[in-house]
């Protein structure tokens, strides 16, 4: 029995020594920091011009292009110009880098916005060469005049969330019509750094994937919004600020938005205003109430061409929906990034720009109201004004910089007209 | 489980059973205690419990409760403005003649205290403690610690004429709840364990310990309202943090510490009747990784801690009234904070953080010299003077290599110290005071980060170094009343008074209140 106790106090001695080894010998390999050179290479590909054809980026785009190489962890942030050889070259602490290039551009009198995002990229040594992983391809895409202009998701103090709103916005000079256009929840739901991975197929920023579609379902010419007009979709219609609850009341008034996002609750029904359909939902559907998390979502305007149908044929594996790698077999739908005509990612902090999920060409940045139930709203920062005096607004696909962070949300605030067909037109 | 209670016994009467046959001036005391430990060369200085032996101490014990108070704000940031706390400890041993003249001393202590208005701090019980990896918060907090600390040192009799082995062993058991959002509750342990060996020959003594210390320490950062997020500072060095939100998106809170750490001293002693010398070099290494999840960790940091430490330890008697007593010590600590590039590998076989690169990003180092000097004028087994200076030169060196940012605090300590011990029959009462004055050297703090606008930046990181370089006097005094002979024994009961009254002299860039402590202390002696 001795040798047994013996034996086993040994054993212990030796494994908690060489565990302890282990972690001191580990400690002892750092080195004392240096800075690091690093090249880094921008190409912008051919892209679809106004008229259909295929173009190339002309030389005097790569002018004054800026590559910025952004640490979050660390709050550092290097600029670096281009060279004229489409490479650019910077001197940075070792660390994980987002690196971003945005410019808009004119094209044949189009405007033409070129943002590339490549993200958590681990820069820890010199690197002179140039390949895949210090490469960034851009692909120009024709500015949308489609926007998301305010969103309020993050409730009020006390912890109300009902009053949430997604406000639509016509940023360009021509109608736009919305029917077929699908207000998407994209995943993950929640902001995180273990971002899930998807089939090798679907490749890498080649398509976004989301939890739910709201669709605006239409002929194709019932809903045209005009520049300078914008429709808004509520999580419930109603006057949340007469709404008192355990947690307080709301901050908004939503009873007169355009639709509002019923999903089943039979408790809280408002027959004045019309509900949107949502025709998928990926896994439990929740009919409480549709709630999107109030620490951001990603949300996309999605336009697949057509009315789609809950449960429809439609849905397919691998071509209209798909599964996660090593996941349950829950589908969400497959959108690709051509289809997107605006995407805003939200994040809980400025320090979570690392959980980003939406590709850099949709948004290269994210917007944050830092946490939940302060009753904060995001809205786009006003760029111009139109002759007859309506706003356009910032949209150069890169959240962070996009938006301003309002203490309070207001619907169609900056003289945001309200289109004429709604029911609420005056 | 026999010989457990055999060894609780035994040191149940090195409490209680003292021969009634000793002179009256053998009584315990506070005092005597005290020289008993100034003279305990290899007892007091080092980590080596086979040279207690060779201290013939005898047999001694105490036993108290006690109460401080603190208040005022010149001190660090994160301690806080205006503390109480209250304690328990006791320890006892000495050489048994019953386990054939073994040494055999334990103790154990235990503290209660409620540090209020502290700041800057939500992660750590002592945030001074040496990691720069922590998280702090805005909220002005109180914390309620509590610790427990036990241990003991043992050593054979001298074996062979010449060798002496020895043990000793601490473990501590520490919590510490802070009361506002984002609140952890955090809990420590810590286990150490040394070994050692003495060799004696004549005059001569030669001894070597090893030594090996686990740290654990976690806590995670929540809230109690659940409604309200609390914007936390990542902090990796001062001045230099990413910023968090508790109760938002994916950030866990927690602090987990886990640190090892290993180290050795070796010692030669001198003794004739009236000298007794002591060389002592130590080394110690200790490695602390702090993570911030259970189930899939995120490397924090590291830091890669190397301390040396040299003493030396000179008594020298004047025939049997007086004796002169040295101490002399050196320090250089040397902590490096490493700081890692991680990505995270989501693949599915995979999902967790992957550590691409390491670095040492920061070092803090002290560099400490002091010298200390005692006249003692004996009477009996106590003290009726004791006189002495101290002085001591402190050099703490900070930097953080990218963006490189540095401090530095050069600073000496000069303070004389009085104590008188009246004696009445059985009753004594100890008066004296202390006085000091740091006057500051040299210093310099560059910033070259981005948060130099920052709250914790303008409100610690430059109040600290203002704190660190001020000028400043100290004025400690002792009172001690003690009664001996009690339960017809050699045992005394006492009670003591001491107290701190500490102030900045100058200007600086930030106004500080003097600092004011207080310790009572009752108990009894054996």
């Amino acid at each position: 029995m001795r040798k047994h106790i013996y034996n086993i106090i040994a054993l212990a001695v030796a494994l908690l020594f060489a565990s302890c080894a282990e972690m001191m010998n580990d400690a002892r390999d750092a080195e004392i920091v240096a800075p690091i050179t690093v090249s880094f290479k921008v190409d912008i590909n051919s892209f679809t011009a106004p008229d259909g054809s295929t173009a190339e980026a002309p030389e005097e785009w790569y002018d004054d292009l800026e590559v910025v190489f952004n640490n979050f962890s660390e709050g550092i942030q290097t600029k670096v110009r281009l060279a004229p050889d489409g490479v650019a070259e910077a001197e940075i602490i070792p660390g994980i880098y987002n690196i971003t290039v945005r410019s808009t551009q004119r094209y044949a009198r189009r405007q033409y916005i070129i943002n590339g995002l490549k993200q958590n990229v681990a820069f820890v040594e010199d690197m002179p060469s140039i390949d895949e992983r210090n490469t960034l391809s851009i692909q120009p895409v024709m500015d949308s005049p489609l926007c998301i202009r305010e969103m309020y998701y993050a409730g009020s103090p006390g912890g109300y969330f009902r009053d949430q709103f997604y406000e639509i916005y016509n940023n360009g000079n021509e109608v736009v019509y919305l029917d077929h256009f699908c207000l998407a929840h994209l995943v993950p739901e929640y902001a995180t750094t273990s971002l899930p991975e998807w089939p090798a197929e679907d490749g890498t920023d080649k398509y976004v994937y989301a939890v739910t579609l709201w669709q605006i379902q239409g002929d194709g010419d019932d809903y045209p919004l005009q520049p300078g007009e914008s429709v808004v979709v509520a999580q419930e219609a109603a006057d949340h600020t007469k709404i008192e609850t355990w947690a307080g009341f709301g901050l908004v008034d939503t009873s007169k938005a355009d639709w509002e996002c019923w999903s089943g609750n039979e408790q809280r029904i408002n027959t004045e205003v019309p509900d949107l359909p949502y025709v998928f939902w990926s896994g439990w559907i929740m009919t409480m109430q549709w709630l999107t998390s109030v620490d951001g979502s990603a949300m996309a305007l999605y336009q697949p061409g057509q009315n789609l149908a809950f449960g429809s044929d439609y849905w397919q594996v691998g071509t209209t929906t798909q599964c996660q790698v090593g996941g349950s077999g829950q589908q969400y739908v497959r959108i690709p990034v051509g289809d997107i005509y605006d995407a805003v990612e939200c994040v809980p902090t400025a320090a979570d720009l690392d959980m980003k999920r939406v590709p850099g060409i949709l948004d290269s940045g994210a917007a944050t109201v830092d946490g939940y139930y302060n009753g904060r709203s995001i809205s786009r920062k006003v760029a111009s004004r139109r002759e007859d005096g309506s706003p356009i607004f910032q949209d150069t696909n890169n959240s962070t910089a996009d938006f301003e962070v309002c203490d309070s949300p207001v619907i169609r605030r900056h003289d945001v007209k309200r289109p004429a067909w709604s029911v609420w037109a005056e | 489980m026999r010989r457990f209670r055999y060894f609780l016994m035994l040191l149940l009467l090195a409490f209680v059973q003292r021969g009634a046959a000793q002179q009256s001036d053998s009584l315990s005391s506070p005092q005597s205690l005290e020289r008993k430990r100034m003279e305990s060369l290899w007892f007091s200085a080092t980590d080596n419990a086979a040279g207690a032996q060779l201290d013939q101490m005898g047999r001694f014990g105490s036993l108290g409760i006690n109460y401080n108070h603190s208040e005022g704000d010149f001190q660090r940031t994160q301690l806080g403005r205006n503390n109480d706390g209250y304690g328990f400890s006791t320890d006892g041993g000495g050489e048994f003649d019953n386990l054939k003249g073994a040494f055999l001393w334990g103790y154990f202590d235990y503290s209660h205290d409620k540090i209020r208005e502290a700041r800057y701090n939500a992660s750590l019980i002592d945030p001074l403690r040496g990691t720069p990896f922590y998280l702090a918060d805005r909220n002005v907090s109180d914390w309620i610690h509590q610790n427990y600390q036990l241990g003991l040192k043992a050593a054979t009799p001298v074996m062979g004429r010449h060798w002496v082995l020895g043990i000793g062993v601490d473990y501590q058991n520490a919590q510490g709840a802070k009361q506002i959002d984002p609140r952890p509750n955090v809990q420590l342990s810590k286990f150490a364990i040394t070994p050692s060996v003495a060799f004696t020959e004549g005059r001569h003594t030669v001894g070597a310990n090893y030594s090996y210390r686990s740290r654990r320490e976690d806590g995670t950062a929540q809230n109690s309202i659940s409604l309200i997020t609390q914007p936390v500072w990542e902090v990796v060095a001062p001045g230099f943090y990413n910023t968090a939100e508790v109760g938002s998106g994916s950030f866990s809170g927690l602090r987990a510490y886990n640190a090892n750490a290993m180290g050795g001293g070796v010692q030669y002693g001198y003794a004739t009747d009236r000298l007794r010398l002591l060389l002592a070099a130590e080394y110690d290494f200790e490695v602390e990784d702090v993570n911030n999840h259970y189930t899939t960790p995120k490397t924090i940091g590291t830091t890669r801690q190397s301390e040396w430490a040299a003493k030396a330890r000179l008594n020298y008697d004047f025939g049997r009234r007086s004796a002169l007593l040295v101490e002399a010590d050196y320090l250089n600590r040397s902590i490096d904070g490493i700081e890692y590039v991680q990505v995270y590998d989501s693949s599915h076989e995979v999902a967790q953080w992957v550590v691409i690169s390491k670095n040492v990003r920061s070092n803090f180092s002290t560099e400490r010299l002091r010298l200390k000097a005692d006249y003692m004028l004996k009477r009996g087994n106590s003290y009726s003077w004791l006189v002495g200076f101290d002085v001591e030169r402190e050099t703490l060196s900070d930097i953080y290599y990218l963006p490189r940012s540095t401090q530095k605090v050069e600073s000496v300590v000069a303070s004389a110290r009085v104590k008188k011990n009246f004696s009445f029959g059985r009753n004594s009462i100890l008066v004296g005071a202390r006085y000091a004055l740091k006057e500051n050297l040299d210093n310099e703090h560059t910033y070259a980060g981005n948060y130099a606008d920052s709250e914790i930046y303008k409100n610690m990181v430059l109040r600290d170094f203002d704190y660190l370089r001020r000028d400043a006097s100290a004025l400690d005094f002792y009172l001690g009343y003690s009664r001996g002979g009690v339960f017809k024994s050699l045992s005394s009961l006492f009670l003591n008074l001491e107290g701190r009254y500490l102030s900045p002299r100058g200007e600086g860039a930030f106004d500080f209140d003097d600092h004011l402590q207080l310790t009572l202390k009752a108990g009894l002696t054996f």
